[in-house]
């Protein structure tokens, strides 16, 4: 067995589908196409359908696929965009001093970073300028090289004050929004990070539990999870079509998948908000899990799917 | 006199013809006498405590202590004498068992038959804080031993770390683990409090468990999938492993420890591809060969092929000056069970031996600082110790000349 007819066996293994299942190579090697008789779609398995699936494994056409990338840099430049001007909102609030303002202005602004946020992986120092946690600097929260929102955040939340070092804060983070906008404009987004960072999205939800990552002084996970959500199904959205080509079962799962996820996120809102993280039943926070589960697996298929090299 | 030194001592005499030259204490049912299978018993005594450059087992358990004795050096001698016992064939197992009026000297799960299996050792360490005063030991600290720091990334949990005492107990069998930990706990209730502790295990893929290296090739894969340990130094390194003269007298031929418990986020290194994942190593997943390479022996070349991130490069990115920072590793993995999110907790029990903390182990972790690595691990344990040198010459004890000044 070759090296390629291994790594798409355990491919197909990674599938999830039950006992009845036969893997034959069929057609041209080259095609690399394998046929799975009776597949079912493992976490969303709809029975046991005996019809043949077909999934293709060739290099997806190069065209199709730049087209799908520039939907994604003309989503995030839109996102760039509204990021620079809810930190400007945000610098106001705090040059004004007046707290409850800041911390409506930082809530705003959050969903802007967090549903792009792996496409800003493309410009590393900026990551860390903006959305770096205290644990990254040696003396924590009193390290004056801690820039960005999370410090902001600790200033309103946890010290409940608005000081110099605030205000420096904020003002540093519109230059750095802004020239995430302007690096947005012209940067080429490559498919292999775009289909990773779709996944990458995902993952940050369950992440954020292991590594104490979560905002742990605004507790405004929930609505960092939908960010977060929402980016990936923009990223994917794009991709969509090229995914349906090469494998609909796949196509179908990720979008129920979604669909799944979002509803149990968004049915956590509570007239109209959602709750501090730390107030959900252990119960909600693990059918929170399941379901961003149920999508990261078949999401993880999707860059083997359309055959792009990492 | 505590039971188990009593015992320790009266097995001295009884069995002294059957005792090894030059080696004290070696208990009556020591190696070889009934020709059981000598491999299986580790020898306790020697210029270097068992348990750091003996070969690798099977299973392991890390478990800190906080001392709330004052008679250190009761102590030190229970815990040696205990430790000659339980490492070379409990020899007082069936002691107190015909009384039906006192408790069994031996818990029994490991029966009651002679027992030479699973090569046991168990191997003491000194954490910083008991040099804090409490022993009017303050003056005696060994240099590099400071309490292990929050690395960026860390996510210390502070009833997981640190400790005044750590047991490293290792055997073939988790049974023979977890007896030796149990028994030393029960005797010496009163003088060490438990503070954390970690199972933890590891399979072999050389030669089925005796883990005889060979240069180059690491004898044991990680959770990742991949192998760990590739480049590990030799256990003959000893300018890298064990101190000398830059110590006290008391302290020279013993090695700091580094150990980390680190989580792994092992569902979502699941999920990346395995270029992605070979990418964050820097080494081919199969072969273990560094990328690009032939083989998992050869010295990493290091080119553009191998991101800049990898792990093999940061960790040692064979400068001039580098080899100096090596330390020996003695990793274990660990499970325990889901996490709260019902996600599988699982990771490594990072172990690095070393001639010095800040400049071995400490300057390695802050240069790998950044890797791509860390988006898959987070530390929230462990600490730093100092495995004093071992036992040796009649009536000595681990940490001797420590503790009696």
């Amino acid at each position: 067995m070759s090296a390629k007819q291994m790594i798409l066996t355990v491919m197909v293994a990674a599938l999830g589908v039950g006992a009845a299942v036969g893997i034959a190579a069929c057609g041209d090697e080259d095609r690399g196409s394998l046929e799975i008789e009776g597949g079912t779609t493992g976490t969303t398995g709809t029975g046991t359908s005996t019809t043949p699936v077909t999934v293709d494994t060739t290099a997806t056409d190069p065209e199709a696929l730049a087209k799908a990338m520039s939907e994604v840099s003309t989503y995030a430049k839109g996102q760039t965009a509204e990021l620079v001007a809810a930190t400007e909102a945000l610098q106001q609030a705090v040059d004004a001093g007046n707290v409850a303002q800041a911390k409506k202005a930082y809530a705003a602004g959050r969903p802007y970073y967090e549903r792009i946020e792996p496409l800003v992986a493309l410009f590393p120092e900026l990551d860390g300028k903006i959305d770096a946690r205290e644990d990254d600097f040696p003396k924590k929260a009193e390290d004056l090289t801690w820039t960005g929102f999370h410090p902001i955040e600790y200033a309103l939340w946890k010290q409940g004050k608005i000081d110099a070092r605030t205000k420096k804060n904020a003002a540093g983070l519109v230059v750095d929004s802004k020239r995430l906008d302007e690096l947005m404009q012209d940067a080429e987004i490559p498919p292999n990070v775009v289909i990773p960072g779709t996944a990458e999205l995902v993952d940050e939800v369950e992440e954020s539990k292991i590594t104490g990552e979560e905002e742990r002084y605004s507790k405004l996970d929930l609505p960092t999870f939908l960010a977060n959500l929402e980016g990936a199904r923009a990223f994917y959205g794009a991709l969509e079509p090229l995914v349906e080509s090469k494998d609909e079962l796949l196509e179908e799962q990720i979008d129920a998948a979604f669909d799944k996820a979002f509803d149990e996120v968004n049915g956590l809102k509570q007239n109209g908000s959602f709750p501090a993280y730390d107030e959900l039943s252990e119960d909600q926070q693990r059918t929170i899990k399941q379901n961003i589960e149920a999508l990261a697996e078949p999401l993880a298929r999707v860059q083997g799917t359309l055959g792009v090299k990492s | 006199v505590n039971v188990s030194r009593r015992r320790f001592f009266q097995g001295t005499a009884a069995g002294g013809a059957a005792v090894a030259a030059g080696a004290i204490g070696v208990p009556a049912l020591a190696r070889g006498d009934d020709g059981g299978d000598d491999e299986q018993l580790v020898a306790w005594q020697g210029p270097r405590q068992a348990g750091i450059v003996t070969p690798r087992t099977a299973y392991g358990m890390v478990a800190s202590f906080d001392v709330v004795s004052d008679d250190l050096p009761a102590l030190f001698g229970d815990l040696t004498a205990r430790i000659a016992e339980l490492t070379q064939g409990w020899p007082d197992r069936l002691d107190d068992i015909d009384d039906p009026n006192l408790p069994p000297s031996d818990t029994g799960e490991l029966g009651f038959d002679k027992r030479n299996e699973g090569r046991l050792t168990i191997t003491l360490g000194l954490g910083a804080s008991l040099f804090d005063g409490r022993f009017d030991l303050r003056g005696h600290r060994p240099p590099a031993l400071i309490q292990m720091p929050s690395f960026p990334g860390d996510n210390l949990d502070s009833a997981r770390c640190h400790g005044d005492l750590l047991l490293l107990v290792q055997s073939d069998h988790m049974m023979v683990t977890h007896h030796a930990l149990r028994d030393i706990m029960r005797r010496t209730k009163g003088r060490l409090e438990g503070r954390w502790a970690q199972p933890c295990f590891q399979r072999f893929e050389a030669d089925g468990g005796s883990t005889q290296r060979r240069a180059g090739v690491a004898d044991a894969r990680g959770l990742l999938g991949f192998k760990d340990g590739s480049q590990n130094i030799a256990p003959t390194r000893d300018e890298l492993i064990f101190t000398g003269a830059e110590v006290e007298p008391w302290a020279r031929g013993g090695s700091y420890l580094a150990l980390r418990l680190i989580r792994l986020k092992l569902e979502r290194w699941d999920r990346l591809s395995r270029t992605a994942q070979e990418d964050s190593i820097g080494r081919e997943k199969v072969s273990g060969a560094p990328i690009g390479g032939r083989e998992e022996a050869e010295k990493p070349t290091l080119d553009k092929r191998t991101p800049v991130d990898a792990h093999i490069r940061m960790a040692n990115p064979r400068k001039p000056g580098d080899e100096r920072r090596r330390f020996l590793r003695r990793p274990f993995v660990f499970n325990n069970g889901f996490d709260s999110y019902g996600l599988i907790d699982s990771g490594s029990v990072f172990m690095a031996f070393c001639r010095d903390l800040q400049h071995q182990f400490q300057a390695v972790k802050e240069r790998t600082h950044g890797q791509d690595l860390d988006e898959y691990m987070v530390a929230f344990g462990g600490g730093y110790f100092f495995c004093p040198p071992g036992a040796s010459g009649r009536g000595d004890y681990v940490a001797r000349r420590l503790v009696e000044g």
